[in-house]
């Protein structure tokens, strides 16, 4: 007669376990069914099942001379450009940086001369413009360096 | 990677580092790739085609991430962008789906697993082949596709779950046909 909480427990341990279950699992579940023929049943359709599964489905390999070919494929591919240099991120963001801080240093004079021309009123939002400017200008610079790290693409 | 590995890359020893990844991760990302294609030739093509990718990648890796992560996330979407090309290719579901017609009368075998397995949803026959090729590994199913655990167990589960009802539809259908 099925007991109604100790089949719950093997459903569980099916459940969690399936074909994989450590043996210790394995007794507890055969010590249950011996003494339950739905649980009887269920396991040895599992076992059934297991046992198909594990005759259909060996794990292919792949055939002999596979890392030749590949090396073959790879002897045919056409030269790519120069692999870039940049090998850290930090690297990149050096580069960033300094090409940034040269960026501003070019720009600094034609900056102070256009503001110096520039009415009063519109000199006190400067340092504003200025700033947004070199931003946008690290930003530049920093997605150039990163386009440069990513690696090649076919 | 093994520290080998990582040793050949930093000395730009390009070529001793691919054979050294290919010997390490060959079989397995073969046969993760044959689970999505299901054919050993398409999935050897992919498996060339991973590696190419790996080595055209190696001399920007650092080494930070986990390599076998990084070669399995590479397999999953190449296998699945060439599934989505020949999703009505004829090949690949003759592999698993038995189409031939029984004859009136005769009855089928107690247990068609092929039929059963090609009626499973793709997500769920995956895990369940790669259950199988790795040595019965929840693990290993779940680092080769990128699924947390949890999941791996709960798609094996509903997999086997069908897969026994169709075994038994079958067996049942059989025993009709044999009392006729």
């Amino acid at each position: 007669m099925r007991s109604r909480s100790s089949c719950d427990v093997f459903d569980e341990l099916v459940e969690q376990w399936g074909p994989a279950a450590p043996a210790a699992v394995r007794r507890t579940m055969e010590e249950h069914a011996s003494g339950c023929s739905r649980c009887a049943a269920l396991l040895a359709q599992e076992d059934t099942l297991d046992r198909l599964l594990e005759e259909r489905l060996r794990p292919p390999a792949p055939e002999k001379g596979f890392t030749r070919r590949l090396l073959e494929r790879i002897a045919a591919l056409p030269a790519g450009p120069a692999l870039p240099r940049w090998t850290t991120w930090l690297e990149a963001a050096a580069a960033a940086g300094a090409g940034a801080a040269l960026a501003i240093a070019i720009s600094l004079p034609n900056v102070v001369k256009v503001l110096t021309a520039l009415p009063a009123s519109s000199v006190a939002h400067a340092p504003w413009v200025a700033g947004a400017a070199g931003v946008a200008t690290m930003l530049w610079f920093a997605c150039e360096a990163l386009a440069e790290v990513r690696p090649p693409s076919r | 990677m093994g520290e080998r590995i990582e040793e050949l890359v930093r000395a730009q020893r390009r070529r001793e580092a691919l054979e050294a990844i290919v010997e390490e991760f060959g079989r397995k990302v073969f046969r993760l790739a044959y689970s999505f294609l299901e054919d050993e030739a398409l999935a050897e093509d992919a498996a060339q085609e991973v590696f190419i990718r790996v080595w055209r990648a190696l001399p920007q890796f650092q080494g930070r991430s986990s390599p076998s992560t990084w070669i399995y996330a590479i397999t999953r979407n190449l296998c699945l962008t060439r599934l989505a090309r020949r999703a009505s290719d004829e090949r690949r579901r003759s592999r698993l789906v038995t189409a031939a017609a029984s004859p009136a009368r005769q009855a089928p075998p107690a247990y068609d697993l092929e039929q059963a397995l090609g009626r499973l949803p793709p997500h769920y026959r995956r895990v369940l082949v790669l259950f199988y090729f790795e040595g019965k590994s929840y693990e290993a199913v779940a680092e080769l596709l990128g699924l947390p655990l949890g999941t791996v167990k709960t798609h094996l589960n509903r997999a086997r779950k069908r897969l026994r009802a169709a075994l038994e539809e079958q067996h049942e259908k059989s025993f009709e046909l044999r009392r006729v």
